[in-house]
């Protein structure tokens, strides 16, 4: 079965896989950011969404965000997405 | 087109709301979630979620501001519901309409010593059915003519649903229906005139009577020389005698109050003592008088108020002979016996007794007056 990251992942064959295991993000067109393999919310606002991945912790800033669909390890944030910073 | 999702939407307020969404998020998906302010958010959930969604919210101390439900969801919930309520209205409105034709009670009307309870109880054995149009109101007459003897007339009707029963009963002779009881003198008495009209005589003139005698028995013996039950009927006058009492001693002890008084004071809070004002008691011979009240109307701090009064007493020795006040007494003793008399009764003679002992003087006035105590 295609799976698109397994497939991108493959395709950059220079990294360690187990590295590349921790966790995903798409940004679409700078509205919708998906999120999978996160390890819960730090921080919430309108301004700003921050999470915890595996060694490390997202932070995503822009305006009027909100989160869709948030599971227990996935996320859609939706909003005027403006930096996508990896701490 | 786009597909319309059912959702509830909860507003809450509490915090550490990021916490709290990672553990929620364990057990529930959630569809949207913004942050309105520092404290405030706004999440959707679907309704199957729901209720653990709520239940989590309250368990982790924080405040529902609103919950809305929309969607589909919501439609066929407020459906369901309307359904209910109308499924309801018909079920209410089929009871109606059956118990209507229903009756649920039978009054009678008319019945003097005939029992309603007894009619009653009759008209439910033999009706048969308690729908209204199953009920013969002409063969219901007809079963309580035969049945009920006393009944002269009877007439039975359907009014609502009461079962209305009319009933006129045959007039019986009182000598068939009556148990007659014997006229008793009420009064200790001599027996003075007797004029008998009916009934059997008990007694003689010039007999003495004691209160509770039979005077007129009620029966007769007729020409067959059977006994016949009768009201007693008789005018009987009688002599009664009343009589009233007094007293005097030679010498008795009198005891009264001097006018000085001393008081005393408590103020107390659940039975403690919190104020006290005691006096120096001087008398040798005093009568006590104790009262005690609340202070307030507080229910919380209940103070109350004893107060104790000592008045001061003196006791003398009366000596007076009975010679003295002997028409006082007599007059004292014909005012008590006065009392009994009834009005306008003549007074037939006076009769007045003294006994003395021991310095004791106990004077009785006797009246005689001539009073019926038969019975017409």
């Amino acid at each position: 079965m295609f799976n698109f990251f397994e497939e991108i992942k493959k395709s950059v064959g220079s990294i360690d896989p187990n590295i590349l295991n921790t966790y995903n993000i798409i940004n679409i067109s700078g509205k919708i950011l998906y999120v999978e393999g996160h390890m819960g919310l730090t921080m919430l606002s309108k301004e700003m969404i921050a999470f915890k991945v595996k060694r490390g912790r997202v932070m995503v800033e822009g305006k009027e965000l909100v989160m869709y669909e948030l599971t227990e390890n996935t996320m859609k944030i939706v909003g005027q997405i403006s930096k996508v910073e990896v701490l | 087109m786009k597909k319309i999702e059912s959702k509830v939407t909860y507003e809450i307020k509490g915090l550490n709301q990021e916490r709290a969404f990672n553990k929620l998020t364990k057990e529930v998906t959630i569809l949207t979630l913004e942050r309105k302010d520092k404290h405030i958010s706004v999440l959707e959930v679907a309704p199957k979620d729901a209720k653990k969604t709520r239940k989590f919210l309250r368990n982790n101390n924080f405040e529902i501001l609103s919950e809305k439900s929309q969607g589909p969801y919501l439609w066929r919930k407020r459906f369901l519901s309307c359904y209910g309520i109308i499924l309801g209205l018909a079920l209410v409105i089929v009871g109606y309409l059956t118990q209507i034709n229903v009756i649920w009670q039978i009054k009678v009307f008319g019945n003097d010593k005939l029992a309603a309870s007894e009619i009653t109880a009759f008209i439910e054995e033999n009706m048969g059915s308690r729908f209204i149009s199953q009920f013969n109101t002409k063969q219901m007459e007809i079963k309580l003519k035969d049945n009920f003897e006393r009944l002269s007339s009877v007439s039975v009707a359907i009014i609502g649903q009461s079962v209305v029963v009319n009933v006129h009963e045959s007039l019986l002779p009182d000598e068939m229906t009556t148990i007659y009881q014997p006229i008793v003198s009420e009064y200790d008495c001599m027996i003075t005139k007797i004029e008998l009209i009916q009934g059997t005589l008990a007694i003689k003139e010039g007999q003495i009577i004691r209160k509770g005698q039979v005077l007129v028995e009620p029966y007769i013996i007729d020409s067959q020389g059977e006994k016949r039950d009768v009201k007693p009927m008789a005018k009987i006058e009688a002599d009664v005698w009343v009589s009233g009492e007094s007293e005097h001693r030679d010498s008795y002890y009198k005891r009264y109050r001097t006018g000085n008084k001393v008081e005393e004071s408590d103020i107390t809070l659940f039975g403690l003592v919190i104020y006290s004002h005691k006096a120096e008691l001087k008398f040798s011979e005093y009568e006590l008088e104790e009262k005690s009240e609340n202070l307030n109307k507080n229910i919380l701090l209940p103070f109350k108020i004893n107060k104790k009064t000592y008045y001061e007493t003196k006791t003398e020795l009366i000596e007076r002979e009975f010679s003295e006040v002997e028409q006082e007494k007599i007059k004292e003793a014909k005012e008590k016996a006065l009392l009994y008399l009834e009005e306008y009764e003549i007074i037939k003679a006076e009769n007045v007794t003294i006994k003395s002992s021991a310095g004791v003087h106990i004077v009785t006035v006797t009246i005689t007056v001539s009073r019926e105590i038969g019975g017409v």
